[in-house]
């Protein structure tokens, strides 16, 4: 009897130790939804319904998180101490986690991004959560965090070696697709690869492509597939530059090229269509992916190059500067986003003030049913309150910078 | 407390506190080395004793010492202001939605900072000569030898080899519970003298180099470093609050290691599953601070132990959306902790039942009886090898050396960069042109950067004329900067490959172009660098081992038996020595392998037949071998360098004793503790020095004086040996 309770005991305390290790280590696996898309219509900017949370790189390396609540004066760093400074003045320091005098030890908001840089691919917002790529030791991952900063959790390594620079990436039905460039002796190649998030260690390459100059961007999520656009350019024999933008669509199969044109400047997906502007025909289309149809929808301005936006009642031409630098040699357009409905009407322009009289230029990071964000890149953001459509009031909020 | 008291003299016997003082000895000689390249705090804390000092001389000097000063000033003028700053940022952060949901940790955490800093106003502190206690809480090992003492202390309760004791005090009436109880007691004593010396010792030490004892009643907060303490407490206060967590960390791993001992009873098993619960420990620990699993390393023995690492932060951890403070849980779970495995500790040292058979210890006994087998087929040496490491303990120094060398070449390692990574892609392409082929390939590069910067000039000329377009200029600035890195590192190779048409010219060596990244971090100036702290901790580990080696022998009093047997007498003492040797071998081979790993982790070894005169710092070397036999001389003489020590130190041991053993190697270490302060006249005699090796071997006469003075040494040794066999047998004679 007693050798009994002696060996009940041991196993009773011995299972316990390995329970409590096993809670305390917290080694449930957790699932990735396998039905949401990302939020598709901002581009390295995660929206919610209450906020907006944005990237900025931070003076002696890495990247500070920014929050900038609806309808706030400014955005704040996403970390919720405030007893953290959000910076480190410890010269020389790498701002390693591990550092015990870095300023930013235990600062929520930071990343210390060893090789890729966060902030070209930004944050991005799927399943109600919070997306970003980093690298540190472990590697180049994808990590999530949560919504006031103070968790953050890696999702999966993709990138061991941390030799890899990615340009863009997106999260669609559990899918994480990113895109590499890579410079090899005077020669671009640009792949796309694709990770089942709940089986990470299987990656697949779903699209690669070699040339003198190629640029794989603007990644979209949504229910028919996954969209980016590329952008091509040649030198020809007298030395003139030639850039070609297609657009293509990942599925099952693959990617392939849907509408077989190297005119597009700009699209979005919604509704079940993707609006795109054809650069040569200087007019916006609808094509229909379910019945493959095309159909013109407004006449735009000629030698022009337009994003698109869309929200729940409108579609946006945007005529970006930065883009317009890319494909002509003049630089002096007034900046104008045109808002028509989903059929092609004109209902108005929005004709943006310079914020800073300075001529800079400044980049579109999407929209929602409340605001445009804009950035002139590592100097300020900006938000246009969309309620001021159709009025004269074109006054841009700096939320963030000089 | 009758019991107490035998138990506590039991334990506390003149061999183990002289074991405890040399581990305090060697953590304060270890700290106070650490402070001899510290000119910046002796010259501040120099200033503030001798009283004033005119500020404006200091303001126009710009050095060091005046920033230091001129920094702390504003610290003290500005700290409420600075305190101010945080409350407001609360209160501002209160009005953001994702701060300032009700519940959430983070409102919590707001209100939490509002209240605390809110008392932190009225601290008011002043310049203060603080160098002492900041670098005591900048010092790393000194939780370490606390941590080695309290295992002696715990070591001495395990029984294994005593049953017959065993039996005597469960038939004792009472004897269980008491002794249990007392042991309890005895761990929780030892923890508060063991953490009150300790730390007493080491800030004396730091007063003695910098001064300022006087500032005991002052404000922690006058320190930077504790500027968001969250207790309004004097800097004594503070350091007796830090006391109470180590002696909870300690205390609480004293009990968890009689736990197990309770638990298991075979110590092989008990530091088997102690390990493993120290690298769960250990994970936790080092959770970031964005961690959804952060209160996890505020609860966890680790943190009370290391709270040096985190005692200084504000840092507020979530428990169900309420903000606590990390202290304050760490305390919870100390107190909770103690409580809990102190009722175990003595229900198990009560409940246990001697003799009885269970699926269990027949599992150790099988285990237990195949390792013997095992090593009964080892002649002699066999039997020695376990008595020394297991039922001596020989392998927890080991063990503590291997943590020490895989901390120290972490946190030192080889350092990437975008030029070495790039001259490792040269270096492949290139590897199979002949010479010509790769000058006319780093040429290309050359030539190749030059255009493109023209180009760049051109391209830029015109885009500002309007006549290029912004994607032309954008590609030319790109393509330029992807090349200046590119082209730095053809820079580099070309240089190397005109110091070995030099070496060709001068000596006849043919040498070969090698990427010495690697081998410059492994056998170069960065390696002695990188791992000086890992030759020490080895030297400590051999030095111990080798004092230690009949201790077991002689505290069993089984010399005379040993000595009696036929070819017990000699045989036995080189026996010894041979497990020792290898011991060593082991030990040496594990740093290598770790210091050598961490290298090839981000360079690769190539080219390791290559002459080693193709390595530019070893250009000169006298002897014509290749880089792996280099290499290979460089273990070999490491391994017979610590053989020689080993020979010494265990003679020495043998005839004067193993604390005389251990005093005459730390008197070896002396020279380079001497060299570290700065005396350059003692480096000849520094043993480090000639354990490093590489980067002193360069030329002949550094050859020559290394190979003399390992002959040296180990004529020593012999001798030494030799008259350490003569006093091993003299008791046969007596």
């Amino acid at each position: 009897m007693g050798h009994n309770r002696v060996k009940q005991r041991k196993i009773i305390l011995i299972m316990t130790a390995f329970a409590a290790v096993l809670l305390l280590t917290g080694c449930a696996a957790k699932k990735i939804s396998v039905t949401d898309v990302a939020q598709n219509n901002f581009s390295e900017v995660g929206a919610t319904e209450d906020g907006y949370y944005f990237m900025q790189p931070y003076v002696t390396g890495g990247q500070l998180i920014y929050y900038y609540p609806v309808g706030a004066e400014q955005s704040v760093v996403l970390c919720n101490k405030p007893n953290c400074t959000h910076s480190c003045d410890v010269s020389g320091c790498q701002h390693k986690t591990d550092s015990a005098d870095c300023g930013f030890k235990n600062c929520d908001g930071y990343i210390r991004d060893e090789n890729c840089p966060s902030s070209l691919n930004g944050i991005k917002c799927y399943a109600g959560k919070l997306y970003f790529m980093m690298t540190d030791d472990k590697g180049l991952g994808l990590y999530t965090i949560a919504a006031d900063g103070s968790v953050r959790e890696r999702v999966c390594i993709i990138d061991e070696n941390r030799q890899q620079n990615v340009s863009d990436f997106v999260i669609c039905k559990g899918y994480l697709y990113y895109v590499i460039d890579n410079y090899e002796n005077s020669e671009s190649v640009q792949s796309v690869y694709k990770i089942n998030l709940n089986k990470p260690s299987e990656k697949e390459l779903v699209f690669e492509k070699r040339g003198e100059y190629l640029v794989g961007r603007y990644f979209k999520g949504c229910d028919e597939g996954v969209f980016f656009s590329e952008v091509t350019q040649s030198t020809a024999e007298d030395n003139s530059v030639h850039e070609a933008y297609e657009l293509f669509q990942i599925n099952d199969d693959g990617a392939c090229d849907i509408l077989g044109r190297d005119d597009v400047s700009g699209y979005t997906v919604t509704d079940g269509c993707v609006y795109y502007h054809s650069l040569n025909d200087a007019m916006l289309y609808r094509y229909d992916l379910n019945t493959k149809e095309t159909a013109a929808l407004y006449k735009t301005q000629d030698n022009m190059m337009y994003y698109i936006w869309y929200d729940s009642n409108y579609i946006y031409l945007d005529n970006m500067q930065g883009a317009h630098y890319y494909w002509f040699e003049h630089i002096d357009v007034e900046r104008i986003i045109t808002v028509l409905d989903k059929n092609g009407t004109f209902v108005a322009d929005i004709k943006l003030d310079d914020p800073d009289d300075v001529n800079t230029i400044l980049y579109t990071r999407g929209c929602d049913e409340n605001y445009f964000i804009f950035t002139n890149l590592n100097k300020s953001w900006y938000v246009y309150d969309k309620k001021n459509i159709g009025s004269q009031k074109c006054e841009l909020i700096r939320i963030w910078g000089e | 407390m009758a019991v107490f008291f035998n138990e506590l003299r039991r334990v506390y016997s003149l061999r183990r506190v002289l074991v405890i003082l040399c581990m305090l000895f060697v953590s304060c000689v270890l700290y106070f080395n650490g402070q001899s390249g510290n000119v910046l705090y002796r010259e501040y804390s120099d200033i503030l004793e001798n009283g004033s000092y005119n500020e404006a001389d200091l303001a126009a000097a710009g050095n060091g010492v005046s920033i230091m000063l001129q920094d702390r000033e504003n610290y003290v003028n500005q700290y409420k202001e600075s305190i101010n700053q945080v409350i407001v940022r609360a209160k501002e952060n209160l009005k953001i939605g994702i701060f300032s949901k009700k519940g959430s940790f983070s409102y919590n955490n707001q209100r939490r900072v509002i209240s605390d800093f809110s008392r932190l106003q009225g601290v008011r502190h002043e310049l203060i000569n603080d160098s002492a206690v900041r670098t005591f809480f900048s010092y790393n090992y000194c939780v370490f030898f606390m941590l080695g003492a309290m295992v002696v202390i715990v070591a001495s309760m395990d029984l294994g080899n005593k049953k017959s004791l065993k039996t005597v005090i469960y038939a004792t009436p009472g004897g269980r519970y008491m002794l249990g109880t007392a042991r309890v007691a005895v761990i929780i004593f030892s923890a508060i003298g063991i953490s009150a010396v300790f730390i007493a010792v080491h800030l004396a030490v730091g007063f003695g180099i910098y001064g300022g004892a006087d500032i005991f009643d002052k404000p922690m907060q006058s320190i930077p470093e504790f500027s968001q303490f969250r207790s309004c407490i004097s800097v004594g206060g503070g350091i007796v609050l830090y006391g109470i967590y180590t002696v909870g960390g300690l205390a609480l791993a004293g009990l968890f290691m009689l736990f197990l001992l309770g638990l298991f009873g075979n110590p092989v098993i008990c530091v088997i599953v102690g390990a493993a619960a120290f690298a769960v420990e250990y994970i936790l620990f080092n959770v970031t601070s964005q961690s959804a699993i952060l209160l996890l390393k505020y609860m966890n023995i680790l943190a009370l132990i290391m709270s040096r690492d985190w005692f200084s932060n504000y840092v507020n951890v979530s428990f169900f959306g309420n903000a606590v403070a990390a202290g304050n849980m760490a305390a919870v779970f100390a107190v909770v902790m103690l409580m809990l495995l102190g009722v175990l500790c003595v229900y198990m040292s009560g409940r246990r039942i001697i003799g009885g058979e269970t699926w269990f210890t027949k599992f150790v006994d099988g285990v237990e009886y195949e390792y013997n087998r095992l090593i009964s087929h080892i002649p002699a040496g066999g039997i020695s090898v376990y008595m020394f490491l297991i039922k001596h303990r020989a392998i927890l120094i080991i063990f503590l050396a291997i943590f020490l060398v895989a901390d120290n070449s972490r946190t030192n390692t080889a350092q990437y960069s975008n030029v070495a990574k790039i001259k490792c892609e040269m270096y492949a392409d290139i590897s199979a042109l002949d010479d010509e082929e790769k000058n006319i390939y780093l040429q290309k590069i050359i030539d190749e950067y030059t255009q493109l910067c023209n180009m760049q000039s051109e391209v830029g000329k015109r885009f500002a004329d309007g006549e290029a377009t912004m994607a032309e200029y954008s590609t030319a600035i790109m393509r330029v900067a992807a090349m200046s890195d590119k082209v730095r590192a053809a820079g580099d190779i070309q240089n190397q490959i005109n110091s070995l048409n030099t070496l060709y010219e001068s000596r006849g060596i043919r040498g070969t172009l090698v990427n010495e990244a690697a081998y410059g971090y492994l056998i170069g100036e960065p390696a002695a660098l990188t791992e000086e702290l890992n030759l020490v901790c080895i030297y400590l580990c051999v030095v111990i081992l080798a004092a230690s080696l009949f201790a077991y022998d002689d505290e069993k009093n089984m010399r005379a038996i040993i000595i009696s047997t036929p070819k017990g007498r000699n045989a036995y003492y080189i026996k010894k020595l041979v497990m020792l040797f290898f011991i060593n071998l082991i030990i040496i081979f594990m740093e290598s392998f770790i210091f050598a790993k961490n290298v090839s982790g981000v360079y690769g070894f190539e080219n390791a037949d290559a002459w080693v005169q193709s390595l530019s710092w070893l250009a000169v070397y006298p002897f014509k071998i290749n880089i792996i036999t280099y290499i290979a001389i460089m273990f070999l003489y490491r391994v017979m360098f610590t053989l020689a020590i080993s020979l010494t130190i265990s003679g020495v041991a043998v005839m004067a004793g193993r604390f005389i053993g251990i005093a005459v190697g730390i008197a070896g270490l002396m020279p380079y503790i001497i060299l570290r302060l700065g005396v350059r006249a003692v480096e000849p005699f520094s043993v480090i020095r000639y354990m490093q090796f590489s980067g002193f071997q360069s030329g002949a006469a550094q050859c020559a004086q290394s190979a003399m003075v390992l002959g040296l040494l180990f004529t020593v040794g012999v001798a030494v040996t030799f008259f350490g066999i003569r006093n091993w047998t003299k008791i046969l004679r007596v």
